[in-house]
C-alpha cells in the first residue's frame, strides 16, 4: 500500500523526478547513480570498471601507489602481486611505525634484496626524514617495477634509485655501483649508507658472512621470520631471540614479533 | 591486479581513512549506506532512497508545480487521511 501510494505520489511530480521515483521504488541502481552525480562510482560498481577506480583512490589518499598501480594496469605491466599481499604490507606497515616511534634521521638508506622497493614507497610518504634510497637486488627484473613505485622519487634528483647487485658485494664503508639511465645507458655513482635495512634476511644464503661486512655503529633494520615451508626460506628462525643471536648490536632500538596467521616475522632496530 | 585486492590492501594500508573502508564495502557488498556516504549523498536523498522516507521526498521536491491526475492527489489525499486518523487512533487509544 506504501509502494502504491508512493508511485501515486511520483505521478504528481513533473518527468524530471522520474529518477528519483525509480530510486525510491524500484532501488533502481542506475537511477541511483544519476542522482548521486558519481560516475566514476557508478563505473566501478555497475560496470566492474577498473579504469574508474584509480580516480577514487587518488581522490582518498595522495599516494603514488596509486600512480603504480594504474600505470601497471593501462600498460599492462606484469608483476609479482605477492609484494602487496597482506602479509608483506602488513610487516612493512609494521616497520614503518616502529621507525617512527623513534624518529631518527635515516640518511643515506640502503636497502638489501629491495625486491620492487615497495618499502621505499611507504618510507618516502611516511614521516620519516629520508636522504635517499638505493635499492639493491640481485634480479633485474625488478629494477623497472621498481622504478614505477618510486618515480616522484627518481625524478626528483634520483632521491630514489634500484640498483642489480648481490647484496654480497655491497661494501658498507662506501660503495661504488652502477645504475641505468633512461637512455639505456649506465652511470656509476658511490655512496656511503647511514641505514641498511634488509627485510628478507630468511632469504639470505651465508647470512652470517653478509651481516660482518656492516661496519659498527651503522643503523640496521633487520626483519626475518618462521615460514620453514619455502625452499629459497634458507635463514629462517623461531624466535626474536634466536634472530637476535645472529645480528648482534651495540645498541638495540627494538625488537618484537608480529604474527601473520600463517608465520611470524621478528624484527631487530638498533645500532651494530 | 584484481579490485577487490587493491581495495583491500588500501584499507589495511589507511586504516583511519574511512573512505577506504566505505569503497570496498560499496564494491564488496554494494552496500548502498557506503555509496551514499562516498558520494557525500544529500542528506534528504539518502532518506527519501534508503529509507523511503516520505518527508524527505516531499523537501526534495519542494517548490516543485505538480503535476498528474486528480486520482493520484485523491490517493495522496487519502493516504494523508488515513494517517491521521491513523494516529489519532492510536493516541486515543493510548490515553
Amino acid at each position: 500500500m506504501l509502494e502504491q501510494n508512493l508511485y501515486s505520489l511520483f505521478r504528481l511530480l513533473p518527468p524530471s523526478f522520474e529518477d528519483l521515483k525509480k530510486a525510491v521504488c524500484e532501488d533502481n541502481i542506475h537511477s541511483i547513480f544519476r542522482l548521486l552525480e558519481n560516475d566514476n562510482l557508478r563505473k566501478l560498481i555497475v560496470n566492474d570498471n577498473q579504469w574508474a577506480l584509480y580516480p577514487l583512490l587518488k581522490e582518498y589518499k595522495n599516494t603514488n601507489f596509486v600512480e603504480a598501480l594504474k600505470y601497471m594496469f593501462i600498460e599492462e605491466i606484469k608483476f609479482d602481486e605477492d609484494c602487496l599481499s597482506r602479509g608483506q604490507l602488513q610487516s612493512k606497515i609494521w616497520l614503518v611505525q616502529e621507525l617512527e616511534k623513534i624518529s631518527l634521521d635515516l640518511g643515506v638508506v640502503f636497502l638489501c634484496a629491495g625486491w620492487y622497493g615497495t618499502l621505499a614507497t611507504m618510507l618516502f610518504e611516511s614521516k620519516l626524514s629520508v636522504g635517499k634510497i638505493r635499492s639493491f637486488d640481485i634480479d633485474e627484473q625488478t629494477e623497472t617495477i621498481a622504478e614505477i613505485f618510486n618515480k616522484p622519487w627518481v625524478i626528483d634528483d634520483w632521491k630514489f634509485k634500484p640498483v642489480v647487485q648481490d647484496i654480497h658485494d655491497i661494501n658498507f664503508e662506501e660503495h661504488s655501483y652502477v645504475v641505468s639511465k633512461d637512455n639505456g645507458e649506465f652511470e656509476v655513482l658511490w655512496d656511503v649508507p647511514d641505514t641498511i635495512i634488509n627485510t628478507s634476511c630468511e632469504h639470505i644464503e651465508n647470512f652470517a658472512d653478509w651481516y660482518a661486512k656492516i661496519p659498527k655503529g651503522k643503523l640496521v633494520v633487520l626483519q626475518c621470520n618462521n615460514y620453514e615451508e619455502i625452499e629459497e626460506h634458507v635463514n629462517t628462525h623461531n624466535s626474536v631471540e634466536s634472530f637476535a643471536s645472529q645480528t648482534p648490536m651495540e645498541t638495540e632500538l627494538y625488537n618484537g614479533e608480529l604474527d601473520l596467521q600463517h608465520y611470524k616475522r621478528f624484527m631487530r632496530i638498533g645500532f651494530k | 591486479m584484481e579490485t577487490y585486492k587493491i581495495l583491500d590492501r588500501f584499507e589495511l594500508m589507511y586504516p583511519t581513512n574511512e573512505n577506504f573502508s566505505d569503497l570496498r564495502r560499496a564494491y564488496i557488498d554494494r552496500d548502498m549506506y557506503s555509496i551514499f556516504k562516498i558520494s557525500n549523498a544529500d542528506e534528504e536523498l539518502r532518506k527519501a532512497v534508503l529509507e523511503k522516507n516520505i518527508h524527505s521526498i516531499f523537501r526534495l521536491a519542494e517548490g516543485t508545480k505538480i503535476v498528474g491526475t486528480v486520482d493520484d492527489l485523491k490517493k495522496q489525499c487519502w493516504n494523508k487521511i488515513f494517517t491521521v486518523y491513523l494516529d489519532c487512533y492510536l493516541l486515543v487509544s493510548k490515553i
